[in-house]
């Protein structure tokens, strides 16, 4: 009774269209809807509780208010009171409409009214699909939604990249964007909406990949276990959202997105298969390998690696396995040797391989060892590195030492290189040093040099061949001995051609023909030019003809020497000389210390050769600058880089700068200036002058001496005695007598004049020519002769002034001497020409002689000077001569 | 506006050390949406409606300065509470980013908290007893309702929740450091 009252309670009778209806109050309550996966849910009311026999939910699905779908849920009676749920599955592509759903109840053919949700709902504004995760390559397409009564402004996109995006709009409600996702989102990308009233709402995406990890290879380290590895490709670290899950063979990997996955196994001599699977929201992968794990050994680092016997040049290294199961294995381990500077790797091979022997190590010497191993059947890869051990060799007696020497007169400097720390084996105590003549090894001195020192002095007989021999010691001995034959005389370097070289990048680089002499190899060594020569030396092997010198002493600008020698079983012998620059630096400063020299218009210029520490590059001339007060600029320049002077001719007499200035590869350096001014020739003149006075005078004295001493005769000559009046007959026979008497003293007369005109032509200065061929009368003081000197003018022969003068009858006379009238010349005046034969010859032959021509000006006073001699006149004392002085009146007998 | 104008000393009092860290926290506030709304840059033109996502409703009509408090302290409690949400729902949905955003995110809920232990020092007396952590009355229905993009929205409103209540914490704290100091110096 009390049940069917209460199911009378579930319905009400409601009248509609004039029908009576029962209204089932039984119904849903509670109702929500997911937006995104389209979840229906809903409760029971209250008064369902009294069904026993189960209830019914009858659903509609609308789609633009049209029906698209029906369904419906069974509830069982020990469903009723708890929550029920529907879920629509569209098998249509997303459909930019409004949807709606409706439910009811339904129960003995009475329902409950209908329940309707939809969406979206008043004041909602709805964008779907929401939080999506969506492929890279996919298109997806979004949907905005809104209720009636507000409309849709605008909708796009936000945070994503992608240009290929389609804005639909298909009412004022609805609005769809269409992208194309071709790239990854950074993180959550956005499509938003906006209402025309303002209000905003969105839906949130995410585009990336499904897993695409590749390359699985799968080994074993401890063959109990399995260790596989893979490539995790792109995006494997990204949004949350798409964390990737992995198992291997079925199992789950704890940390797979580093590429990694271990688990134990049975491992077995047999392939297999081994799957990795990697799954993420957007997909699911699997990768393979196919492995027999017996021969992908990886093997874990040797353990305890230790020296078990450390002897000067080898170790014997031992070491343990953490996994027993390599004891049985065929292995085989790289034992890696470093100290620092080099590395070596040396290989050992054997079943369960737990020790190895370091060969070729440098005594008393630092060493990082370490060691790994591999199967050495079926070798998979090598093992893991050991941790690294410091050990250390043992000491030994030093390594041979480098030796050379350097010779200069009978000092002897024998030097030998610092050994290195690996050549000293140990800490050097000093050094010995020892020699003696070849000839008398017997006679051996030697003597102690200290570890500080590297070299020795010794002061040799330079004719003699020494042999010197120099050890080191150390606490465990003293090292092989080094000896080098001291020449017996100086290294003859007379013949040996020193060329020039130029360095480059800081060093010297040379190379020389092979020498058949060089037994074993060669020796390069190497000084500055000036100064203390502390020399260096490098050893090149016998096969090697060219080396390249590097030294930390070089300097720019510091010309050095360098030595070939080829080394022999005897002394060294030198082949080659080279000399230059490490770098050529530019000469500063004033350079030259300037001297000068005036030479009539000429001025040289000097200077001190330039020492060698100046010359900081080589000079390859110099250039005398010289300017005048016009500014005129004028040089000289030599190319000869041992020139010490420049002359500057041609000068006038100014103020002069002389400029001298070095030529190097850097152009001009080292300008040195000097101002002179140019005296005039004052002193010359001065001098020419005197002389002139000084012949003047003797000449005067040697006339008054003269003219004194014949005084009487000049006086009778000039003055003849004026007779008295002969009253008697004798007057008239005296003057055939007077006659007689008068023509010798004409003789004694010519006689002494001819002597004057060699006096006056000692002081006679130089007088131009007047004509061009003289040679007749051009006097050679040597056989050749002077050359490039004006000719004296000296004439064989007097040219008389007289006019119409005639040869006297009964003297001889010049083979030619005739007056002509000269038609070009005033001919008031009678040109002279005469023609003198040496031999005398007569008359037709003179028209063959070179003629002299002399003109006058009028009248010319006679002067000494214009009386000339020659010695060929000495040469014929018994000669005629016409030789007349106008001052000494010849009495001449007139032929008519 | 005179009054904030009237800078306490930090160290001086506690009321001036919770006035000093309360303006802190709101200019902390003001630079986390900053941060926010460059990187969600569509929120620059979003205005939310007016409702408050915290309230605190006084009993007595006209509350004394050390009701406020205790009502302040209540919001900002309510105020970490959503703070916490969100730090916790941004790492599901994002990761750590370790930006200056997250920097910033964390230099906020510290501050918070420490304001909060302020507050509570200065009104806590033998008969109450406040506590300090988050009070955390938000659900899936409330933040996660709208997917992704409506936590987007519902994040900026939690971040100018912080904005007001910070400023208000400001200023009910100075009240109270007026009132004390100025009884103090009487």
């Amino acid at each position: 009774m009390i049940a069917w009252l209460l199911l009378l309670s579930l319905s009400t009778t409601s009248t509609q269209d004039g029908q009576e209806n029962s209204v089932l109050r039984c119904g849903p309550q509670n109702v929500t809807l997911d937006y995104d996966s389209f979840l229906l849910k809903w409760e029971d009311d209250l008064s369902c509780s009294v069904i026993r026999d189960g209830l019914v939910y009858e659903l509609q699905l609308l789609i633009a208010d049209k029906p698209e779908h029906n369904g419906e849920v069974v509830v069982a009676p020990a469903q009723i009171g708890s929550t029920h749920s529907w879920k629509w599955i569209s098998h249509l592509p997303s459909q930019c409409a409004r949807h709606s759903v409706r439910l009811r109840s339904q129960y003995n053919n009475q329902s409950s009214p209908w329940m309707q949700k939809t969406l979206p709902d008043q004041g909602e504004i709805l964008v779907l699909p929401r939080d999506q995760i969506l492929e890279v390559g996919s298109t997806a397409t979004f949907c905005c939604m809104v209720p009636d009564g507000e409309s849709i402004k605008t909708m796009f996109l936000l945070k994503y990249k992608g240009t290929n995006v389609t804005t639909t709009k298909i009412s004022e409600h609805v609005h769809s964007l269409i992208v194309h996702l071709d790239q990854e989102s950074e993180n959550y990308s956005d499509v938003q909406c906006e209402t025309t009233k303002g209000d905003i709402n969105g839906a949130s995406f995410h585009a990336s990949y499904p897993p695409d990890d590749s390359d699985l290879k799968c080994e074993t380290r401890d063959l109990e276990s399995i260790d596989c590895f893979w490539n995790v490709g792109r995006a494997a670290n990204e949004h949350p959202a798409m964390e990737r899950t992995y198992q291997l063979q079925g199992s789950s990997c704890i940390n797979g997105r580093s590429g990694k996955c271990s688990q134990k196994v049975k491992v077995d001599a047999a392939e297999r298969n081994w799957t990795l699977t990697a799954t993420n929201r957007l997909g699911k992968l699997e990768i393979h390998d196919n492995a027999d794990l017996t021969k992908r050994v990886h093997m874990v680092a040797p353990d305890k690696v230790a020296a078990s016997t450390v002897n000067p040049r080898n170790i014997s290294l031992k070491w343990s396995w953490t996994v027993q199961k390599y004891s049985n294995l065929n292995i085989t381990c790289q034992v890696h040797v470093s100290d620092g500077n080099s590395n070596t790797k040396t290989e050992s091979i054997g079943v369960g391989l737990t020790a190895a022997v370091i060969k070729d190590l440098i005594p008393h010497w630092g060493y990082d060892v370490r060691v790994r191993c591999g199967t050495a059947q079926h070798f998979w890869k090598w093992g893991d590195w050991s941790k690294s051990v410091k050990i250390r060799t043992k000491g030994d007696v030093p390594d041979a030492l480098d030796v050379w020497m350097k010779v200069k007169e009978d000092q002897t400097v024998i030097s030998w290189k610092v050994p290195l720390a690996n050549q000293s084996h140990g800490e050097i105590f000093d050094y010995k040093v020892s020699w003696a003549k070849t000839k008398d090894k017997n006679q051996s001195n030697q003597t102690n040099v200290s570890r500080s020192n590297h070299s020795l002095t010794l002061t040799l007989d330079p004719s003699e061949e020494y042999m010197v021999t120099v050890t080191a010691r150390n606490i465990n001995g003293s090292s092989s001995p080094s000896t080098i034959i001291i020449p017996r005389c100086n290294l003859d370097t007379s013949k040996v051609k020193t060329s020039w070289i130029s360095g480059s990048n800081g060093s010297f680089f040379l190379s020389w023909p092979d020498s058949p002499n060089a037994s074993c190899g060669y020796i390069v060594d190497w000084c500055p030019v000036f100064g203390n020569c502390s020399f260096e030396w490098m050893k090149v092997p016998p096969n090697r003809t060219r080396t390249t010198i590097f030294s930390k002493n070089f300097e720019d600008g510091r010309r050095y020497l360098l030595s070939i020698y080829a080394c022999t079983e005897g002394a060294a012998v030198l082949l080659q000389r080279r000399e230059g620059y490490i770098r050529e630096t530019k000469i500063g400063g004033e350079l030259f210390k300037l001297k000068y020299k005036q030479e009539d218009s000429a001025v040289e210029v000097s200077w001190e050769p330039i020492p060698l520490e100046k010359q900081t590059a080589s000079i390859h001339g110099y250039i005398l600058y010289y300017q005048d007060k016009s500014g005129n600029v004028f040089n000289v320049s030599t190319d000869d880089p041992e020139a010490t002077s420049l002359t500057a001719k041609n000068l006038n007499i100014s103020t002069y700068t002389f400029t001298v200035t070095a030529s190097t590869a850097f152009g001009l350096c080292g300008n040195s200036s000097i101002s002179v001014t140019l005296n005039p020739l004052a002193d010359q003149l001065i001098m020419l002058i005197l002389i002139s006075l000084g012949a003047v005078f003797l000449i005067l004295s040697v006339s008054t001496i003269i003219c004194y001493r014949h005084w009487a005769c000049i006086k009778h000559k000039v003055y003849p005695p004026i007779p008295k009046p002969v009253l008697t007959d004798q007057w008239l026979t005296l003057p055939d007598e007077h006659t007689s008497h008068r023509l010798h003293f004409d003789q004694s007369y010519y006689r002494e004049v001819l002597d004057i005109p060699k006096l006056h032509d000692q002081f006679r200065p130089p007088q131009p020519v007047v004509g061009q061929d003289y040679k007749p009368f051009t006097f050679s003081q040597t056989p050749k002769g002077y050359y490039n000197k004006p000719l004296k003018k000296s004439q064989p022969c007097l040219t008389l002034p007289t006019t119409g003068l005639t040869s006297q009858p009964g003297l001889p006379s010049s083979p030619i001497n005739g007056v002509f009238p000269n038609p070009s010349y005033n001919p008031s005046y009678n040109l002279v020409l005469q023609s003198v034969d040496r031999e005398f010859k007569s008359g037709p032959e003179v028209h063959e002689g070179i003629p002299f021509i002399r003109s006058f000006s009028g009248y010319q006073r006679q002067s000494p000077d214009e009386t000339f001699t020659t010695t060929e006149l000495d040469e014929y004392p018994n000669s005629p001569i016409s030789c007349v002085s106008t001052y000494i009146l010849l009495p001449q007998k007139t032929s008519n | 506006m005179a009054e904030q104008e009237e800078q306490p000393i930090a160290g001086r009092s506690l009321t001036g050390q919770a006035v000093a860290l309360a303006r802190l926290l709101h200019h902390e506030c003001t630079s986390l949406l900053r941060l926010y709304t460059e990187r969600e840059t569509f929120l620059s033109s979003y205005t939310p409606d007016g409702k408050r996502l915290v309230s605190a409703s006084p009993e007595s009509e006209e509350p004394s300065t050390e009701e406020q408090v205790h009502l302040l302290h209540s919001a900002l409690r309510q105020c970490l509470g959503l703070l916490h949400r969100v730090i916790q729902k941004e790492e599901e949905e994002w990761g750590k980013l370790e930006d200056e955003y997250e920097s910033m995110r964390k230099n906020v809920r510290a501050r918070l908290e420490h304001l909060l232990y302020s507050t509570k020092g200065l009104v806590e007396t033998d008969g109450t007893n406040l506590e300090v952590t988050p009070d955390n009355q938000c659900n899936e229905e409330t933040d996660g309702s709208g997917g992704v993009f409506g936590f987007k929205l519902w994040t900026y409103r939690v971040l100018l929740e912080l904005i007001h209540w910070s400023d208000h914490a400001a200023k009910t704290l100075h009240v109270l450091h007026t009132e004390r100091e100025g009884a103090e110096e009487a």
